[in-house]
């Protein structure tokens, strides 16, 4: 990295976390520090939502998904919407009716305290191990991709984050979160409109589109009922709906976000400002992505984009194999550029179908062959390269100041999820733990201490394992794995509350329990997919609290008899 | 219709009119952020069609 990115890096990150601190220093009470004293405008909200949601991953990763399988990935979102719908209408506005700092709090009112204890705890254990490998994820690519120290990337991530999260509370998180956004937003466009101006002369965006389709990336919507297509237009209305409706409605991260509105009116329009925007912004990241791939059929492409396995594998014994398969690879993209040069001289707009069919094939074998490679040379280095596709290519090709602009969008990215994250743990242990259980009746300031103090502690926490995170074999496959153990049972005790009238407190909490057991015995004991358990979890706490519902009031009839 | 209308009053009984605004007909907004996303699947759907069968 140049001086001019280093300036554009260190200055943009800097402006955001002092104009953040410096904003909402004068935060002195317990309202204001963890929901913003209800100011929030619709805007901020919807922002502040995407950013979010938004992790260094979305930017890492997408395009590279785009990359190598196409647009598809889009229809994961395609639930969204909807569920923004349904949050709107059903969860909005009981939270603010109960005026709750948080949302485990409502279940307090509607189911007593175990279950909201219950539901806050597990929220904890998920959310604790997300924040981590929010800090963990982007670390752990700089440093293989850039030489950066992946202790010190962790601590120096963690400790920013942490600090403005510790002084301004919320409303700095908001605000933060505005101008992370505008970063990320002109990022991912700079990006795009740059990449584009990179392409060969007589490619433009239309040709470009044609390079994608013919290599049947741009298939984006898929109506087929193949189960085993993970991406699919029915996966994304069914599946993407159910998960949306659980990370948005139930998970204080994001519900903190829309709690801080000055109305329900302005939760409301913040949460459409996301169902609007979120599917086109994915979109275009997604875009980014095949423009990158496009980018790649004129200019060969490094055999393996992790360059630090890349290194590692030429000083290694398999390092003449690996120089043989660079060959292939770079013969296989020459054969390639013939079959575009009818197109680059404008004599056919068509490509030789059959031919660039058996390039791509070709191609993929070698990939294939390149992979077992590395499993068998490096076992501990992770074979699949796709997170590191976009910020090899941002180092290898984008101009200087550009590569500090990206690397500046991926870092807030990362920061605004980890914020939203430490904010939301510490509200949750303040108010459903210390304020509800130890300290009822200590003073306001005594509670904005304790805050400060929970955001401090989740920070070591989160940054400890984090540091610990090389440890785990994958720790990203099971992180998520273990939301999904939770988030699947604390959806079923909302959706309890809010469409099954008759239920009470004990039959939910039995029934939570029991289908927390049931998921942890599909997880030990079964090869079903983990997105499953969530659809378990949540239809075994709602079917299990009517029936135990049913079986108490039996018992207290009889009793009454 | 009006048990349908009922279920998604919020539990004070309003549509967001205790901080709403009466010049907005959110049911209408619903619809249109739906229809919204309705139209760009079938723009993604055009467009992997038109480019797959009159592109390259």
């Amino acid at each position: 990295m140049s001086v001019l990115d280093w300036i554009v890096l260190i200055g943009s990150t800097a402006f955001i976390v002092i104009f953040g601190i410096w904003k909402t220093r004068k935060n002195r009470n317990i309202d204001t520090f963890l929901l913003g004293n209800h100011t929030t405008r619709w805007w901020t909200i919807g922002l502040s939502v995407m950013a979010t949601q938004a992790s260094a991953i979305t930017f890492l990763s997408t395009p590279g998904q785009a990359y190598s399988e196409g647009m598809g990935f889009v229809q994961f979102y395609f639930g969204l919407p909807i569920a923004m719908v349904i949050i709107c209408i059903v969860f909005i506005p009981r939270y603010f009716q109960m005026k709750v700092f948080t949302v485990y709090e409502f279940l307090e009112h509607r189911f007593g305290l175990p279950t909201r204890l219950l539901a806050a705890f597990l929220f904890l254990i998920q959310r604790g191990l997300g924040a981590s490998i929010t800090i963990f994820a982007p670390a752990i690519i700089f440093s293989a991709i850039l030489g950066w120290n992946l202790h010190l990337t962790i601590c120096v991530i963690g400790c920013v984050v942490a600090f403005y999260t510790f002084i301004g509370g919320t409303t700095a998180v908001s605000v933060t979160h505005k101008m992370q956004m505008g970063i990320m937003i002109g990022g991912i466009i700079t990006a795009f409109a740059v990449i584009l101006s990179y392409l060969p002369a007589g490619i433009g965006f239309t040709e470009a589109l044609h390079i994608a389709g013919a290599s049947g990336r741009l298939n984006t919507v898929d109506f087929s009922l193949n189960m085993n297509n993970r991406y699919t237009f029915w996966s994304g209305i069914t599946g993407g709906t159910f998960l949306a409706l659980a990370y948005f409605g139930t998970d204080q991260s994001q519900a903190q976000r829309y709690l801080t509105g000055q109305s329900i009116k302005q939760s409301r329009l913040g949460l459409l400002f996301n169902g609007v925007f979120k599917v086109p912004m994915q979109f275009l990241i997604l875009l980014t992505g095949l423009m990158v791939y496009v980018f790649y059929q004129f200019h060969a492409p490094p055999l393996f984009f992790n360059t630090q396995v890349e290194r590692e594998m030429l000083a290694s014994s398999a390092s003449g194999e690996y120089i043989q398969l660079q060959q292939q690879w770079k013969t296989e993209h020459d054969t390639k550029q013939i079959l575009y040069n009818d197109l680059l001289l404008k004599e056919n707009t068509h490509i030789d179908q059959t031919a660039l069919d058996q390039s791509i094939t070709h191609q993929k074998e070698i990939r294939n062959k390149t992979k077992k490679l590395i499993e068998t040379t490096l076992p501990d280095a992770e074979s699949n390269d796709r997170d590191y596709l976009f910020i090899r290519f941002i180092l290898d090709y984008l101009p200087k100041g550009i590569i500090g602009l990206l690397i500046s969008m991926i870092l807030a990215a990362g920061m605004s999820s980890t914020a939203s994250e430490l904010n939301a743990l510490a509200s949750t242990t303040t108010i459903d733990f210390y304020k509800r259980l130890i300290r009822k009746d200590a003073s306001e300031k005594h509670f904005v201490y304790a805050s400060k103090a929970f955001v401090l502690l989740w920070a070591v926490i989160a940054i400890c394992f984090a540091y610990y995170g090389t440890l785990f074999e994958n720790l990203i496959q099971f992180v998520n794995i273990v939301g999904s153990i939770f988030y699947g049972t604390v959806l079923g005790i909302f959706l309890s509350a809010f469409f099954l009238k008759y239920i009470t407190g004990w039959s939910v909490f039995i029934a939570a329990l029991i289908a927390q057991t049931i998921v942890l015995l599909f997880f030990l004991k079964s090869d079903i997919g983990f997105l499953w358990y969530n659809v378990i979890g949540c239809s075994t706490v709602m079917i299990f609290s009517l029936i135990i519902e049913l079986i108490l009031r039996l018992i207290r009839k009889k009793a009454i008899l | 219709m009006s048990s349908v209308r009922e279920k998604i009053k919020s539990p004070s009984g309003d549509l967001g009119a205790t901080n709403g605004d009466p010049l907005l007909n959110w049911n209408r907004l619903y619809v249109l952020v739906l229809l919204f996303n309705v139209v760009l699947v079938v723009l993604f759907y055009l467009l992997g069609h038109f480019v797959n069968h009159h592109g390259a």
